[in-house]
C-alpha cells in the first residue's frame, strides 16, 4: 500500500473542495461536505461540560434541559444538519421511554438543542437534566 | 506544514483512498418540513418527498451500496413544546437511497404524526 504523510489537505481548483472516491470505486464524495465540523460529548446533569470535542469553545447552560454549545471556528450559515442525542438515567421520567433530543436555535457560531423526558403519566416531555450523557454533532460549510 | 494539494483522491488502484481511522458522511439534509417541504441545505441529496403530515422520505443522489448504513435523525420539538419522536416505522424498509422518517408528538398529544419546522438526517455507510 502506498501512503501519503501529509499535515494538511487543500483543493487545487477550489481550497475547501476535494473529491475522493467512494467505496463502489465509482462514485465521488466531497471530503469537506462529508466531515462533521463540530462534535461534542458532554456530561450532563444539572451542569453539562464537555469532556471531548472538536471545534468548541464552551458550553452554555441555557436552563433544564437546554444547552448551547459555541464554537470555535463558526459555519458559514445556520442551515447546517445538526443532531444530538442522550443517554438515559435510567430511573425516572423518561427512563420508561424514549428519551428526547430536539433542536433548538442554531447560529453560525453556536448550536442548541433540548433534552426531554419521554412518556410518563407525571412529565410528558418535559424537559429534564436527569441524565448523565449528551452528545452532538453538526455538518456543513464553515464559514 | 506540509501541504498536499489535490482536485481527486483516490488509491493507487483507482478506488477509494484510506482516511486513517477516520469516516466522513456520505449525505445529510436540513430541511423545513412545515407547508411546502423546503430542503435549506443538503449533500447528496436530490429530494425529500413529502409523504403526508409528519412523514418524509430523503433521496440520495448517489446511493448506498447496501441498506445497513447508520443513520442519525433529528429536528425540532413540536409547537407545543412537548417531547416527541423521530424515528422510523417497523413497516417502513430503509433502500440505499433513503429511508422514511416519522415526526410523532409525544403521548401526551396522542402520539400522531406532527410536521417539524426543522428537520435534519445524516448518513454514515459505503456508497455504492
Amino acid at each position: 500500500m502506498s501512503e501519503i504523510l501529509v499535515n494538511k489537505l487543500t483543493g487545487t481548483s477550489t481550497a475547501g473542495s476535494i473529491l475522493v472516491t467512494g467505496e463502489g470505486n465509482s462514485t465521488t464524495t466531497n471530503l469537506q461536505q462529508g466531515l462533521l465540523k463540530m462534535w461534542a460529548d458532554l456530561s450532563g446533569g444539572g451542569t453539562p461540560a464537555i469532556d471531548d470535542s472538536t471545534n468548541t469553545s464552551s458550553v452554555t447552560d441555557v436552563g433544564t434541559g437546554e444547552r448551547r454549545i459555541n464554537l470555535t471556528n463558526s459555519m458559514s450559515s445556520a442551515n447546517y444538519m445538526a443532531i444530538a442525542g442522550m443517554i438515559n438515567d435510567g430511573n425516572s421520567g423518561g427512563a420508561r421511554g424514549a428519551a428526547g433530543h430536539h433542536l433548538g436555535t442554531q447560529a453560525t457560531g453556536s448550536v442548541q438543542y433540548k433534552t426531554m423526558y419521554g412518556s410518563t403519566s407525571s412529565s410528558d416531555g418535559n424537559l429534564t437534566d436527569s441524565h448523565t450523557q449528551e452528545g452532538a454533532g453538526i455538518a456543513g460549510d464553515l464559514a | 506544514m506540509s501541504t498536499l494539494k489535490a482536485d481527486t483522491i483516490q488509491s493507487t488502484s483507482g478506488g477509494a483512498a484510506t482516511l486513517t481511522k477516520q469516516s466522513a458522511a456520505k449525505a445529510w439534509v436540513n430541511f423545513n418540513g412545515t407547508g411546502t417541504l423546503a430542503i435549506d441545505d443538503s449533500f447528496n441529496m436530490s429530494s425529500v418527498t413529502d409523504g403526508g403530515t409528519g412523514s418524509y422520505t430523503p433521496v440520495a443522489t448517489n446511493s448506498m451500496s447496501n441498506t445497513d448504513y447508520a443513520f442519525s435523525i433529528s429536528g425540532r420539538e413540536e409547537s407545543g413544546g412537548y417531547g416527541g419522536f423521530f424515528g422510523m416505522n417497523d413497516s417502513d424498509n430503509q433502500t440505499a437511497s433513503g429511508f422514511t422518517i416519522r415526526c410523532r408528538k409525544g403521548s401526551v398529544d396522542t402520539g400522531t404524526g406532527d410536521d417539524r419546522a426543522l428537520v435534519t438526517a445524516v448518513y454514515f455507510g459505503d456508497l455504492a
